[in-house]
C-alpha cells in the first residue's frame, strides 16, 4: 500500500530554562552595600593619584590602575547627568516600578562619577538634565543597590 | 552578637534566579516527536547512501555527509523495544537547566539498539551499574498522561525478562 505524502506538521517544542546564579558581590562592594544598609551612607573611593572620587567604589583605578583604599562619605544629595524615561514593562525592571518611568544617571555631591538609579516623585515630562535630587533610602534594606529606593528632586 | 570585626568582614552574596523562555522548532524531527506523542511510535531515517538509520531523524547523515536523508513518510518504525549497547551511572549532582532544581542522583543513560535496527540514547532504570548489561532487553516506559510531544514523553527505557 502507498502511504499517502503528507506535509508535516512543524512542531516546536517550548521551554523555560532556569539559570540560578549566586553574585559575590566582593569586598569592596560588600562594605559600600553593608555601609548603605546598616547606616544609609553612600560610600565613595578616592584614588590617591588622580583624585577622582568613585561612587560606585571599586578596588583598581580605572584611570592608573593604583589600588584604592580611601573610603569617603557621600552626600545623598547630586545632579542628574542624563536621564531615559522607560515606556515598557520587562522582566529585568525592578519590581514595583511601573512605566512610565525614569532612569537616571546620578552624580552625587563629592563623586566624580555618575550612576544609574531611579529617577521619582516627579512627572517624568519635568525631569531635566542638571536637576539636584537626593537619595530617598527604604525602610527595610537589604544590601543591594534598591535600598535607595529612588532620587527624588529637590 | 556580632562584634565590630566580624560586621566589616561580612561579605555579600545576591542569589538570582534568571528564567530564560525559549522555543526550539523541531524542523525534520517534527514528525518524530508526534508520532511519539499521538502514537507512542518512534521513527528513524534511513540514508540511501550508506544505510544507516538515524533516530531521532537527521537531515544530514553523519558518517557519510549525505544530505539526502529520507523524507516522512520514507521512514523505518522501530517499535519501542531493544537491546542495550552500552550506558552510563551518573553520580554528579548537577542544577537541571530546565527545572533550576538539582538533578536527583544517580541517574543512567544509555544506548539502546531498537528493533528496527537504530540506536537511540535514553534514560534507563534502574541506575545501578550491576544492573546495566550489554545486550540485555529493554522497554520504552510510557508517558500516560499528556504527552507533550518532546523527548520526556518516554520516560525511560526499562528492563524486560
Amino acid at each position: 500500500m502507498a502511504k499517502q505524502a503528507e506535509k508535516p506538521e512543524s512542531h516546536s517544542i517550548y521551554g523555560n530554562m532556569a539559570v540560578p546564579y549566586t553574585y559575590a558581590v566582593g569586598a569592596f562592594g560588600s562594605r559600600f552595600f553593608i555601609e548603605l544598609r546598616d547606616n544609609k551612607k553612600i560610600m565613595g573611593i578616592r584614588c590617591p593619584q588622580c583624585n577622582v572620587v568613585y561612587m560606585p567604589p571599586r578596588s583598581v583605578c580605572g584611570k592608573c590602575f593604583s589600588q584604592l583604599d580611601e573610603w569617603v562619605e557621600l552626600s545623598d544629595k547630586g545632579t542628574i547627568l542624563t536621564y531615559t524615561v522607560v515606556n515598557y514593562k520587562e522582566a529585568t525592571h525592578p519590581p514595583d516600578v511601573n512605566p512610565p518611568f525614569v532612569y537616571g544617571v546620578v552624580q552625587l555631591d563629592g563623586a566624580d562619577t555618575g550612576f544609574t538609579h531611579l529617577i521619582s516623585g516627579v512627572d517624568p515630562e519635568k525631569v531635566t538634565i542638571g536637576m539636584k535630587v537626593q537619595a530617598v533610602f527604604k525602610e527595610k534594606r537589604e544590601g543591594n543597590m534598591l535600598d535607595i529606593e529612588y532620587f527624588k528632586p529637590l | 552578637m556580632a562584634t565590630e570585626k566580624q560586621e566589616a568582614e561580612e561579605l555579600l552574596f545576591m542569589p538570582f534566579f534568571m528564567k530564560l523562555p525559549c522555543r526550539f522548532d523541531t524542523g525534520i524531527m517534527s514528525k518524530f516527536f508526534t508520532e511519539m506523542r499521538d502514537h507512542k511510535k518512534i521513527w528513524a531515517n534511513k540514508c540511501p547512501k550508506c544505510g544507516r538509520l538515524s533516530c531521532p531523524p537527521s537531515e544530514l547523515c553523519m558518517p557519510c555527509g549525505n544530505v539526502e536523508m529520507t523524507k516522512w513518510p520514507d521512514w523505518v518504525e522501530q517499535g519501542d523495544e531493544g537491546e542495550l549497547m552500552g550506558s552510563s551511572v551518573v553520580y554528579l549532582e548537577f542544577v537541571q537547566p530546565l527545572t533550576g532544581e538539582m538533578q536527583p542522583v544517580p541517574w543512567a543513560f544509555g544506548s539502546i539498539k531498537l528493533d528496527g535496527g537504530a540506536s537511540l540514547t535514553h534514560y534507563l532504570v534502574p541506575p545501578d551499574p550491576e544492573a546495566l548489561k550489554q545486550g540485555d532487553r529493554y522497554k520504552a516506559v510510557w508517558e500516560e498522561g499528556e504527552r507533550k510531544g518532546w523527548v520526556h514523553d518516554i520516560i525511560h527505557f526499562e528492563k524486560i525478562e
